[in-house]
């Protein structure tokens, strides 16, 4: 990890995210290939976990984001600079995990598969295990409420943003939220019942 | 659950990519980049134009000495353009498919060797 540190310039760094990006954006179109890196390496986490929000599966995931990287590298001489880069690269993420979804249900149901659930002491949950419930939890909802859920809460896009990288309606995504909040709590009781409170 | 608890709930959903996935990335674009140049040659336009400019040349040389008012034999002219044309156009096509059918193979070999 320390290396990236040390590849950004000071400038980067104090830069806001946005102009961190368009700056990562500029050097790789002037050919620094060590831009590409760290620009999929600021990004790739996020990115992971909104195609795995759609694809429910870790290993198919991450071969879409290798995908969709590769994308990015060959069109980032095409972004405008009119918006973020995360709404481009989400957008990208999006549209490609769905037509790989799109493609997978004709061979297989993907809401068929169970994911393992973690045996803890539940009264003293580590992060990593509180991450392991609340992905398991996310992974039990339907695609597009887990997205949003990603896209609000993990991303903290605004409405208008994830109406632009998903193509869905204003009122889909808000009654898509809803729905994905009461579920996501439904899902994490089942999972933790009153050890629900080690969440927080 | 309020809302403020959930983001931070979801806020600690984030999943890290596995270890090698940005050396797995930089090698696949390393790869294609590598293979975008080798296959230069076999390209759609390279071929084109090579043929486009042979094709030139034998219809030239073909009226010009053989075909011609004053060749050696008299043929009229716009039969034999439209089938030196389809020749010329069968020809890109079998070079084209063929080069892309070996960039596929030489692809998938690279991909398997170097996952």
């Amino acid at each position: 990890m320390d290396w990236y540190w040390h590849t950004l310039s000071e400038s980067d760094l104090k830069n806001s995210p946005v102009q961190r990006d368009y700056e990562l954006i500029r050097k790789i179109n002037d050919g620094d290939a060590s831009a590409f890196r760290q620009l999929v390496y600021v990004h790739k986490d996020v990115s992971l976990s909104l195609a795995i929000s759609i694809l429910k599966d870790h290993n198919l995931a991450e071969d879409v984001l290798q995908d969709v990287f590769v994308k990015v590298y060959h069109k980032i001489h095409t972004f405008k600079f009119k918006s973020s880069f995360t709404t481009w690269l989400y957008r990208i993420v999006v549209n490609t995990s769905y037509n790989e979804l799109k493609k997978r249900k004709s061979t297989f149901a993907l809401d068929e598969q169970t994911a393992e659930i973690p045996i803890v002491d539940k009264s003293s949950i580590d992060e990593a295990d509180q991450k392991k419930y609340i992905n398991l939890a996310l992974e039990r909802l339907r695609p597009d409420e887990s997205l949003l859920l990603r896209l609000f809460y993990l991303s903290e896009l605004k409405i208008k943003e994830i109406e632009k990288i998903t193509g869905f309606k204003t009122s889909k995504i808000k009654v898509d939220l809803h729905r994905g909040r009461e579920n996501m709590l439904f899902e994490l009781k089942q999972l933790l019942g009153p050890d629900l409170k080690h969440l927080l | 659950m309020k809302e403020e608890e959930l983001k931070k709930i979801i806020s600690k959903s984030t999943v890290a990519t596995s270890d090698d996935f940005l050396n797995h990335l930089m090698h696949r674009i390393d790869t294609e980049k590598e293979l975008k140049k080798a296959s230069f040659l076999g390209s759609f336009k390279s071929v084109l134009i090579a043929c486009s400019f042979l094709g030139l040349i034998t219809t030239f040389v073909t009226y010009k000495f053989f075909l011609g008012t004053e060749g050696i034999i008299n043929v009229p002219k716009g039969p034999i353009f439209v089938g030196i044309t389809l020749i010329l156009l069968f020809g890109i096509n079998s070079i084209v498919k063929t080069n892309h059918k070996l960039l596929k193979a030489k692809q998938k070999k690279l991909m398997y060797y170097n996952p």
